[in-house]
């Protein structure tokens, strides 16, 4: 049946058909295959993935790992030579241009909060020795090294800082300052879409939407009771399940009160914090689970962030900005939209 | 109905299936991840079961129209019962690779093989 | 000749009844390793092809609908509509590529194109009753499985042709 009315231009037609075939697969291979980059590594105390698409997704990756380690010498306590530990050391000093940017904005955080967050508590953590050997400090230590905390110590003028007393510590808005700093490198390198995850606290860089779980807190870390649908933002969470300890019966987890140096006891097992800023959404996630629901919702619509907020019985309240993205997972949570 | 059997355009047609057949099951394929068994009825997610968490066998009872057994099993996730007549998503077996997917219409249930269903977790 | 409204019906009615054969025929197959259960090779399709290609439009939309009333009555609601979908996607395919594309594209061709709208319409379908978009990963099996029956439905129809042209002279006398 194939007749002899085969001429040129049928031949012509198929060859073109075929390489219209070729091209769309390359296309198709090319973007599935080449396109997306993902790493992970760890510093900071903690494992960070990465997954870059567009743009020099490699190139970005590795200038992302590089400058995350420079970011952990700058911002850790470990370090006697990092900027944080001079500051410690010395009382203050003059600060670097970002620095003295992370400071203000802490601060600011610090004095909203109505000292719920506080990065100058870094002699109580130390007694606490969360992550190491942890166990529940000496009654007198604590008060002493209570009495010398407080962000009302820490001073800017510029970019000169001067502390009082206490110990900074940026444990609870490091993660979040990481995230800043990839979002530049991400926008230096003009990347399409991002996935970031700094110890559990995100990056959805990008158009497109991506389902962001928030763990179980009672359950397996790798299990999600909640998505949220989200581009564009930062999502930081804080949870008593993290580095929690027992003695005695009673479980310590590592989210302390400023106010008495022990561990916050509330309602909330975990609050996650939205915003553009990563570390606004680290920071106010602290200060959030210090505060409670009611005064945490006020104080996260003061920066224009969404909230979520789980109670020890299994209820997800969440700020109206994020009621209509966030969809519940497992039955045995329920949702509440938080009526202001 | 003059139409002949067989044209060359009816090559560029069937390459073209089989490019895009092939793409997406490629596509498909490179996402492994921890196998989770997804369970949905009527469009909403009930359980969500980590294969690989299952030590022994577990069973889960719908309360379906028709009632369906569903169970868990060797890394494996697969409908054990079920009311309906045909007995179509008992007959696709055991589902353990990603994307694996047994669906029973008449109950509205849908029973897939999925990595993590979410990109990223925040905790 | 007049296609008198009488004749129309008449051959309408055998077409059903064909496609019928073939359909009940086709549920004896046991289910095919490897491939999505329900998945079937579609041989009523060279029924409704042909009442595209030589009736019209509204005679092969009407032989799928008793074929999807056919499936609701005796295989219940979701398989009417799972017939019904698959079906009425394939014949307006069908009917497109002979009125428009019948010097491109062979029997064979046109065919695998119409098995392919099948198993989208029933796919879809099947997304829409279950409310999940999962049944998808199912996509390219069906792609495949579509090329090998659309092809083979395309060469029975090749030879059976001349038989139905035949079958419609005895309407013409």
């Amino acid at each position: 049946m194939i007749g002899g009315d085969c001429n040129l231009k049928k031949i012509g037609a198929v060859v073109a058909a075929i390489a219209a075939v070729a091209l769309i697969a390359f296309i198709a291979w090319d973007s599935i295959f080449n396109c997306t980059v993902t790493k992970d590594f760890f510093a900071m105390d903690t494992v960070i993935s990465v997954k870059v698409t567009g743009g020099k997704a490699k190139e970005c990756t590795d200038e992302i790992e590089k400058r995350i380690q420079e970011l952990d010498g700058i911002l850790t306590r470990h370090k006697p030579t990092s900027e944080i530990s001079l500051i410690n050391k010395n009382k203050g000093g003059t600060l670097s241009d970002k620095t003295a940017e992370y400071f203000r904005l802490l601060l600011d955080v610090s004095k909203k909060s109505g000292g719920a967050f506080d990065f100058t508590l870094g002699a109580v953590s130390d007694l606490w020795s969360f992550g190491k050997s942890p166990s529940v400090p000496d009654e007198k230590e604590l008060a002493k090294a209570l009495s010398e905390s407080g962000y009302e110590n820490v001073s800017l003028s510029g970019n000169n800082l001067t502390l009082k007393s206490g110990i900074v510590d940026f444990g609870a808005a490091g993660k979040g300052i990481a995230l800043d700093e990839i979002r530049t490198i991400l926008e230096d390198t003009k990347a399409k879409e991002a996935i970031i995850s700094v110890g559990g606290s995100v990056l959805i860089y990008g158009k497109n939407e991506a389902k962001v779980g928030i763990r179980d807190p009672y359950g397996n870390a790798g299990r999600s009771i909640a998505t949220l649908n989200l581009s564009g933002s930062c999502i930081s969470t804080s949870g008593s399940y993290e580095r929690c300890f027992e003695e005695n019966g009673t479980t310590y987890h590592h989210i302390l009160n400023p106010e008495t140096g022990f561990p916050v006891q509330n309602e909330l097992v975990s609050v996650t914090v939205i915003s553009q800023s990563g570390l606004l959404s680290d920071a106010l996630s602290t200060a959030c689970f210090v505060l409670g629901i009611e005064e945490g919702t006020k104080l996260a619509e003061e920066y224009g962030c969404e909230a979520v907020f789980i109670t020890k019985d299994k209820t997800v309240f969440a700020t109206n900005g994020v009621a209509a993205k966030i969809e519940i997972t497992d039955n045995t949570y329920n949702l509440k939209t938080y009526e202001n | 109905m003059k139409t002949k059997l067989f044209r060359k355009g009816d090559i560029a047609v069937i390459l073209i299936i089989l490019v895009v057949a092939a793409a997406f099951w490629l596509y498909q394929s490179r996402q492994t991840d921890k196998l989770e068994a997804v369970i949905s009825v009527d469009g909403k997610v009930v359980e969500v079961i980590d294969l690989s968490k299952v030590d022994g066998k577990r069973t889960i009872e719908l309360d379906t129209e028709p009632e369906i057994k569903i169970a868990v099993e060797n890394g494996a996730v697969y409908f054990e019962e079920a009311g309906c007549d045909d007995k179509l998503c008992i007959n696709c077996g055991k589902l353990s690779k990603k994307g694996d997917t047994a669906v029973c219409l008449p109950a509205k249930t849908v029973v897939t093989v999925s990595g993590a269903n979410v990109d990223v977790m925040t905790y | 000749m007049k296609k008198s409204i009488a004749f129309k019906t008449a051959l309408g009615a055998i077409l059903c009844a064909q496609a019928l054969a073939l359909g009940f025929l086709e549920s004896l197959i046991p289910p095919i390793p490897f491939l999505p259960p329900g998945a079937k090779p579609g041989f009523s399709n060279i029924i409704t092809m042909f009442a595209a290609g030589s009736l019209g439009l509204p005679q092969a939309l009407a032989i799928t609908v008793v074929k999807g009333g056919f499936a609701f009555v005796t295989r219940g609601f979701t398989a009417g509509i799972m017939s019904l979908s698959g079906g009425i996607l394939s014949t307006l395919a069908m009917w497109l590529l002979l009125k428009f594309a019948n010097n491109k594209l062979g029997l064979i061709g046109i065919s695998v194109i119409c098995a392919l709208c099948h198993n989208v319409g029933q796919l879809g379908a099947a997304a829409v009753i279950t409310g999940s978009g999962v049944i998808i990963y199912y996509a390219p099996a069906l792609a495949v499985f579509g090329i090998a029956t659309g092809a083979v439905t395309g060469i029975i129809l090749s030879a059976v042709m001349p038989v139905l042209e035949k079958e419609k002279q005895h309407f013409y006398k």
